[in-house]
């Protein structure tokens, strides 16, 4: 093989894992692929597109779990060895992404791997153990039932104290539809009920260990661009912001710019929210950690010394589960929401959505329609701490009103009636995150046209939020589907790479160094191009977009609860502010080149981005 | 006329406080806020402000509005936060 036709950067293989037929196949990448998509998030919606059926039950053996890693994984490139995992989630039926932080991605990589899929159902509970080229399918009955914690320890000791591994808690074996899966390091592919696919799977965990490295095109130029990078990195401001507190610094700031929404999208003013500011929760920390290659070191370590939550030693609480479990419940007891937080993680389950079904639960009851009795004697009235600890082990567990609230926010008023509906803060299923789409309409727009329902990490709108890098009016409706498909292409484009959003959009280190390195750890040419990257990011969002039209969604799926588009935000700044939907959706089909009467990509933007084969399938025009 | 000052997160520590109460004169911008910040905080706190402020290292919300120019009006008890860089996730 010539050097131009090697795959440098990359493991260059994909490992094919069949569950039900206990068999890993080892198959080559393919260089196409690696051109047309770059890696990671951009392998995941590919293959599925490719490898999986329409109309596949999410919690059927078919259903692909697909985990990927980007070309700079394992290489050295900083805040670049995230895990991305893509499937079609049973909490949305619509595709989903998930990334992970920590080290397992570059275990992976390092075991010579680009990408596993696994499919299949294993016949009794099963771990698979990958060391390099031998994969094993372990029986996991003993651990089965073990939090995910408890399930760490144990298979460390029975497999290697240096292993990196994906487990499942109890929620995801019981089919919880917002279940997570955690890494052996606190961090979580959190969203859209990864974690219920892998129980469906009688899959308890994949656990990593590997020797190999992948090879670098031009050796000399990279470690020349690596150092141009760790220098962006050391000089950065955010680079200091964001090791002291990472997310959870914005907390209280971003309450008074009218986001970390209240009681359930309420929105009243929250009684003693300085208890978030930054002051008060760094006193928690007693230790700072991070991703594996990564000198930003954004992970805190929290420990709780008095109170009825004492002696918790926990990854902190992020910005969004300070916000599920805080404003949104009306808690502003931050021992409490550590020991939510650590529950969440323990059971397994996404700790955005939890705060959110409970939210529901809470104003169901507030409202009355909910009983006490129906919701098992417990007092769900905003700021109860020990009601949502309790409730969170009935939802983990499916006892009693958890096993409706297991289904998340959607499914769970469908069950309930007596217009639930009105109270279910979500997107195709998926719950909202802590921000407020009154108060950044372009950020809300992004929630409404997100490929995985109401997601903060699909689009987040710096424009908007932070007036970065250049000022946008966040109440404005003008020029928002334009803003709204940039910021959801660059991080599809960030994400095919492989990159953490957080410094990359930030631009941490410049796009054109980070082009440069692409080029010189792959000797892909194409890859030297920030604008063909750029086209790379929108080819992904829109093939996700054609894999959800496949499936049955359409325009009507692009809503919003109406509690947004009726209900004017009562608190400044965005007093009076309600969400316009329909001006916005059509002003962001324009942008996209996507038919604005039923929201499809046309067959002119699908020519544009080389996904001709996709045209006939989704009937394009 | 008097204004809410608060300063999150690693501003705190370069200020050294949390929050104050300042007095300004009538018709203040932005810029005549910074001024002030000079005279209590002293000529280093007010550079290293000036400059994080310029390349968007720091940012001020004035009741909740994102502040990017020294030409932004004030008025009497405005609240006006300044904080480091973030990201929210």
């Amino acid at each position: 093989m010539s050097k131009s036709q090697e795959l440098y950067g990359y493991a260059g293989k994909i490992l094919w894992i069949n569950l039900s037929k206990k068999e890993a196949k080892k198959i080559d990448l393919d260089r196409t692929l690696a051109e047309n998509y770059i890696g990671a998030r951009g392998f995941g919606i590919k293959l599925l597109w490719d490898y999986q059926r329409p109309g596949v039950d999410p919690f059927s053996p078919e259903n692909k779990f697909i985990i990927t890693l980007g070309p700079l994984a394992a290489t050295g490139a900083q805040a670049a060895s995230r895990s991305f995992a893509a499937f079609k989630s049973p909490l949305t039926y619509t595709y989903y992404r998930c990334t992970a932080g920590g080290f397992v991605g570059a275990e992976i990589k390092l075991s010579g791997y680009d990408v596993i899929v696994i499919e299949g159902k294993a016949e009794k509970p099963t771990y698979v153990w990958i060391r390099d080229d031998e994969v094993e399918f372990r029986d996991a009955s003993h651990v089965w039932g073990l939090t995910t914690d408890h399930t760490i320890e144990a298979l460390k000791e029975e497999t290697d104290k240096n292993a990196r591994m994906f487990v499942i808690g109890p929620a995801g074996e019981r089919l919880v539809r917002f279940a997570s899966i955690q890494t052996d390091d606190q961090r979580s592919f959190g969203r859209g009920g990864g974690g219920a696919v892998w129980g469906s799977k009688n899959l308890k965990a994949l656990v990593v260990r590997g020797t190999k490295k992948p090879k670098i095109f031009d050796e000399e130029m990279f470690h020349k661009l690596l150092k141009e990078e760790i220098e962006t990195f050391k000089d950065h401001p955010f680079t200091k912001s964001f090791h002291h507190l990472g997310t959870a610094g914005v907390a209280y700031l971003f309450y008074t710019i009218g986001h970390f929404p209240t009681y359930n999208f309420k929105q009243l003013e929250l009684p003693n929210v300085e208890r978030f500011k930054p002051e008060v929760l760094e006193k928690y920390v007693v230790k700072r950690k991070g991703c594996y290659g990564c000198m930003i070191a954004c992970w805190q370590i929290m420990k709780t010394e008095k109170g009825p939550y004492a002696g918790i030693l926990w990854d902190k609480p992020e910005y969004e589960t300070l916000w599920s479990f805080g404003g949104n419940l009306g808690v502003t007891n931050i021992e409490g929401i550590i020991a939510l937080n650590m529950l969440c993680d323990k059971y397994g389950i996404d700790t955005i959505s939890a705060g959110s079904v409970l939210g529901f639960a809470f104003e169901l009851y507030e409202k009355g329609i909910l009983s006490k009795s129906e919701v098992d004697g417990l007092d769900l009235v905003w700021g109860n701490v020990p009601a949502a600890m309790e409730l969170i082990r009935k939802i983990s567990l499916r006892e009693g009103v958890g096993n409706i609230l297991a289904e998340g926010v959607k499914r769970a008023a469908e069950i309930i009636g007596r217009g639930a509906e009105r109270f279910a803060m979500h997107v195709k299923g998926l719950e909202m995150p802590a921000y407020d789409p009154r108060a950044a309409k372009a950020h809300g727009l992004n929630f409404v046209t997100s490929n995985v329902g109401a997601n903060h990490m699909i689009g987040w709108n710096y424009f908007e939020i932070l007036g970065v890098p250049k000022k946008v009016d966040p109440f404005a409706v003008e020029g928002k589907g334009e803003l709204t498909k940039y910021v959801q292409d660059e991080t599809a484009m960030l994400e095919a790479i492989g990159l953490c959003q957080f410094p990359a959009s930030n631009q941490i280190p410049p796009l054109e160094v980070t082009a440069k390195m692409l080029y010189a750890a792959t000797g892909i040419e194409r890859f030297k191009d920030t604008k063909y990257l750029f086209l790379v990011g929108e080819r992904v969002y829109n093939l996700e977009r054609a894999f959800n039209i496949r499936e049955g969604f359409g325009k009507e799926s692009d809503t919003i609860p109406e509690r947004f588009i009726y209900e004017p935000v009562p608190r400044p700044p965005a007093k009076g502010q309600v969400f316009e939907l329909d001006k916005l959706l059509e002003d962001y089909y324009k942008a996209r080149g996507w038919d604005v009467k039923t929201g499809k990509p046309t067959r002119k933007k699908l020519e544009e981005l080389g996904l001709t084969d996709v045209i006939d399938v989704i009937r394009a025009e | 006329m008097r204004v809410y000052v608060e300063f999150l997160g690693e501003v705190s520590k370069l200020a050294g406080k949390t929050s104050l109460w300042i007095e300004l004169p009538e018709e203040s911008t932005l810029e005549t806020l910074f001024s002030k910040i000079h005279e209590i905080f002293g000529r280093e706190v007010y550079q290293i402000m000036v400059q994080k402020f310029n390349n968007r290292s720091l940012f001020v919300f004035i009741n909740g509005i994102s502040a990017t120019s020294m030409d932004h009006k004030i008025k009497n008890m405005d609240k006006i936060s300044f904080a480091s860089l973030a990201y929210g996730g």
